[in-house]
């Protein structure tokens, strides 16, 4: 059953079609959901508010990219409600800073990247912008000039972002990963 | 094609959507240049690297059984579903009050200048009235936006609030309804 057809069965309401959907998209989309928002269970009821919005809307999925793409659409714009709601629920600055992680508050930035373990807590230091452009790039394998259409802003913004997206991740990447010590980072950076 | 005019097409190179000519310089100045070269090579192993971490730390993550039963639970309900619902109703309100404000802001405007007219010819000079009281009741719900602090959370709400205009209208057999008095009333 291609997407196609599986849309359509979607439309007709078919239970087997939704079964279908889970075992396609469903992991796929939990884990790209954890990657943005970096919390298992909100990342679980990001991808149900997912599929429930895309089942209520599946009358507008037209075809012109995969179910996963369209889903995957969906998601990142509720994945940007959520950061959204969590930064207006954080109004005091100074209890919103012991919130965050020690090495914050005082460390130097090679000890806090020392510190950071796994490469999920050094995704989680970078801005939300920041994040999404890595994950779409490296987890979602989307080329740049997709990536910029999928976010609606130019491709020139996109590289801009994701370099200093990476240059970011370099302060927080557990030590196997800091692959840019050659003199090809040194021009980069100069760039 | 020298070191910065690669180094800013280098993600494109990398994902091979170079027009052709831009491909061919791009390729003529990797092979003379060192440097490019490994800014190349760095950026490919990261890419490598890095996308297999991710599906590492990810890959034990499953969709739960209660994500697949709601969302079943939802797609059984049908196209109207309670969230839809929710959805719909909270869509109305901000459109519902500007009209409710902007009914109510006419009805001020019309009757209130029609209100001294009325209650001082509402007798004839036989003694017999000519106009007769209506009361009304218009009753509405007004949006009321909160926020509540809870420790270093504010929570924000949108309720709607009852609200309740008492008024009365002096109707004549001759003239037009007008509205002598309207008294705002206290929330219900």
């Amino acid at each position: 059953m291609d997407d196609e057809q599986l849309a359509a069965a979607l439309k007709r309401r078919d239970p087997a079609a939704l079964q279908e959907l889970f075992s396609r998209c469903g992991d796929r989309l939990l884990r790209s959901a954890f990657l943005l928002c970096g919390n298992e269970t909100d990342a679980q009821d990001l991808v149900q508010d997912t599929f429930v919005q895309a089942l209520q809307s599946i009358h507008r999925f037209r075809g012109q990219s995969s179910l996963y793409t369209w889903l995957h659409a969906i998601l990142l714009n509720l994945t940007r409600h959520y950061h959204r709601d969590r930064r207006r629920l954080v109004c005091d600055d100074a209890l919103a800073r012991q919130d965050e992680p020690a090495a914050d508050s005082g460390l130097d930035p090679v000890d806090a990247a020392a510190a950071c373990a796994t490469l999920k807590d050094a995704l989680q230091r970078l801005s939300p912008p920041h994040r999404e452009i890595i994950i779409l790039r490296f987890y979602e394998q989307m080329k740049i000039h997709e990536i910029a259409s999928r976010l609606g802003i130019s491709a020139g913004t996109v590289k801009s972002r994701l370099h200093y997206a990476m240059n970011e991740l370099q302060r927080f990447m557990p030590g196997d990963l800091n692959l840019f010590s050659g003199p090809g980072t040194k021009e980069m950076e100069k760039r | 094609m020298n070191c910065r005019e690669f180094q800013e097409q280098l993600f494109e190179y990398l994902d091979g959507t170079l027009y052709a000519e831009a491909q061919t310089a791009a390729a003529v100045h990797l092979a003379q240049c060192n440097s490019c070269r490994e800014l190349l090579g760095a950026q490919q192993q990261f890419a490598r690297i890095f996308s297999e971490r991710l599906r590492q730390e990810t890959e034990s993550l499953k969709l739960s059984s209660r994500v697949r039963q709601n969302v079943v639970a939802e797609f059984e309900a049908g196209p109207i579903s309670r969230a839809s619902f929710v959805g719909w109703w909270q869509g109305l309100v901000w459109p519902a009050g500007i009209a409710v404000a902007l009914a109510f802001a006419a009805f001020l405007m019309i009757g209130a200048p029609m209100t001294a007219h009325h209650q001082g010819n509402a007798v004839n000079q036989d003694g017999r009235r000519e106009a007769q009281a209506v009361s009304i009741r218009l009753s509405y719900c007004a949006p009321v936006y909160m926020f509540r602090r809870e420790g270093n959370v504010v929570t924000d709400s949108l309720v709607c609030a009852p609200e309740a205009v008492d008024g009365t209208i002096w109707v004549s057999r001759n003239q037009k309804p007008s509205s002598p008095q309207n008294q705002r009333k206290a929330p219900l």
